[in-house]
């Protein structure tokens, strides 16, 4: 019982990461119907300038406070990914707007290998370890063990989703969002600017991915070139698992995809009867991933393809 | 107001409009008839920035805006409806109604997230706009419903309330009676009686000739892409180049 409840809140943990990343998928398909699947190197990026940041901090001011340092490091990382979101729109997909779907799949996909190997020759091929700055305070839970880091997680996601169900629910530019989601056409003929509003949706997107990547490389101690294209994947899972262009299911589907792979981990060694390790952790995102699209392709809270058209 | 000069569209190698000329004048109410498919609604989508034109000069209040983007056109105070009801909706009919007045409001991402009192007092002057022009299209209390889930004359009357809210001077209208019948009819007569008098110019598309006739103070008959009659409905109504497009000229 005590591991079902500590892999329950390890997945929990993993789970509002991944809905963070999900997100920003979810968001730019309701209203483009695209796989921006630059998004996952969206969420490096972020990650990885934090830490130059907090690197580039603690190495000139060694005494100043973890949290402050880690504050810096979110406030640069946060803008830079929304700047790198609307200029990936601009260049990679709105000059393709009226092409074949097929061919902003593609500039996706160059646009992310660019990004990774940016990255690689900024920082480097390895592993960028995370400074020892936060919190490693330790809480009993029915027998489990939750960290600081890890409620400080959940609770910033769920904090960073409520404001994001606010903005797309109650505000001007939210509504003018879900217009040009129903239909582009109209809401620019009832005088919404589509090409800002789709700017803003990639601006938003990015800013989730960047507090999702300081999230994830906080979580493992950790960053890498190559951690968005795993992450990316998932989330993407993540997002259809939920219903794609569904913003509740991009919250479900991740904090499901995240306790499953979680749980998953946690049995696998029993079920297999030690044949197959917590090593195999990652097949379950891409098991769920196709049993959804087998299953029900729509997602769980998808509406059907055809009602949209 | 409107001026049109000379707009021929074509698509491929058909013809949809050739050399169509019109002008509205402002306060008018002014009618656009003629059989199917005879480019009433394309010269509607030229007008609107939806089409861009193959030839010609569209002006609006003296501005050029053939070829211009759509929500300019909505700018410079020229909104529509749809034929074929185009409402979002998943959105509540309020909701509808606040997205038409989102060019005349101007809260950011920034304000929005924030919250400031200048945002948050812009989001209160929406909703009671949208509220007050719910009522005037005769849809008070029905704000809350879902636009896709009113009944289809209320859709109709949506679309109205939520092309006002763009704060139009011409408000141009694509059928607006179809598939209503009499005496929804004479309400949305009395509703275009109305926006009438409160200053809005009206461009009116209709199949329903007897509306038309009755309301409109000049028609323009299209018919196969070209102008073949305008005037005053009586006149029109009695020209034979329009008896023969109408009856198919047997008559």
């Amino acid at each position: 019982m005590d591991i079902f409840i500590q892999q329950l809140i390890n997945g929990l943990v993993l789970g509002s990461i991944y809905a963070l990343v999900a997100l920003g998928y979810t968001m730019v398909y309701g209203i483009l119907e695209l796989i921006n699947f630059a998004h996952g190197e969206v969420t490096m990026i972020g990650a990885m300038v934090a830490l130059a940041v907090i690197g580039a901090l603690l190495g000139a001011h060694p005494e100043l406070p973890g949290m402050m340092v880690l504050l810096a490091g979110v406030l640069v990382a946060v803008p830079a990914c929304m700047a790198l979101g609307f200029v990936i729109e601009r260049v990679a997909y709105r000059p393709l707007r009226k092409a074949p779907r097929l061919a902003p799949l593609i500039t996706a996909i160059g646009v992310s290998i660019v990004l990774q190997n940016a990255a690689m020759l900024i920082w480097g091929r390895g592993y960028v370890s995370f400074p020892a700055i936060l919190p490693r305070g330790r809480h009993d839970l029915l027998g489990a063990t939750v960290s600081d880091l890890q409620i400080a997680i959940v609770a910033l996601s769920i904090l960073t989703m409520f404001g994001l169900v606010f903005l797309v629910n109650h505000t001007r530019l939210g509504r003018a969002m879900r217009a040009t989601a129903q239909s582009r056409e109209v809401a620019e003929l009832m005088g919404v600017n589509v090409n800002t509003v789709i700017s803003a949706t990639f601006i938003i997107g990015s800013a989730l991915a960047a507090i999702a990547g300081v999230m994830v490389s906080a979580y493992y101690g950790l960053a890498h070139y190559y951690m968005g294209f795993l992450l990316g994947l998932k989330a993407f899972s993540a997002a259809v698992l939920g219903g794609i262009g569904n913003i509740t299911g991009a919250v479900l589907g991740g904090l499901l995809l995240g306790v499953i792979e979680a749980l998953g981990a946690g049995y696998i060694g029993d079920l297999t009867g030690g044949f197959l390790g917590s090593n195999y952790q990652d097949v379950f995102a891409f098991m769920v991933l196709i049993l959804v699209l087998v299953f029900r392709p729509s997602g769980l809270l998808g509406e059907r393809v055809a009602s949209r058209a | 107001m409107l001026s049109v000069d000379k707009v021929s569209k074509r698509f491929g190698g058909l013809a949809a409009l050739e050399d169509v000329s019109l002008s509205v004048g402002a306060g008018e109410i002014y009618g656009l008839i003629g059989p199917n498919g005879a480019g009433k609604t394309t010269l509607f989508n030229c007008m609107t920035g939806l089409y861009s034109v193959s030839e010609g000069a569209i002006r609006l209040r003296g501005v050029a805006v053939q070829n211009a983007k759509p929500h300019r056109i909505v700018g410079l105070g020229f909104a529509r409806t749809f034929q074929n009801i185009r409402l979002f909706a998943n959105m509540t009919a309020l909701e509808n109604v606040m997205v038409g007045r989102h060019i005349q409001t101007r809260t950011g991402v920034l304000g929005a997230v924030l919250r400031g009192p200048a945002s948050r007092t812009e989001e209160r002057e929406t909703r009671e706009r949208a509220h007050d022009l719910m009522a005037f299209v005769g849809l008070a209390g029905k704000g809350r419903a879902l636009a896709g889930h009113l009944a289809y004359g209320d859709q109709r009357r949506l679309e109205i309330a939520r092309a006002l809210a763009t704060e139009p001077k011409l408000l141009a209208l694509d059928e607006p009676v179809a598939g209503m019948n009499p005496s929804e009819r004479r309400e949305m007569s009395e509703l275009f009686q109305k926006l009438r008098n409160s200053g809005i110019t009206l461009l009116l598309i209709e199949h329903d000739v007897k509306l038309v006739m009755g309301l409109c103070d000049r028609v323009a008959v299209l018919d196969y892409g070209r102008k073949i009659a305008e005037g005053a409905p009586e006149a029109v109504q009695k020209d034979p180049a329009v008896i023969e497009a109408y009856l198919g000229g047997e008559a």
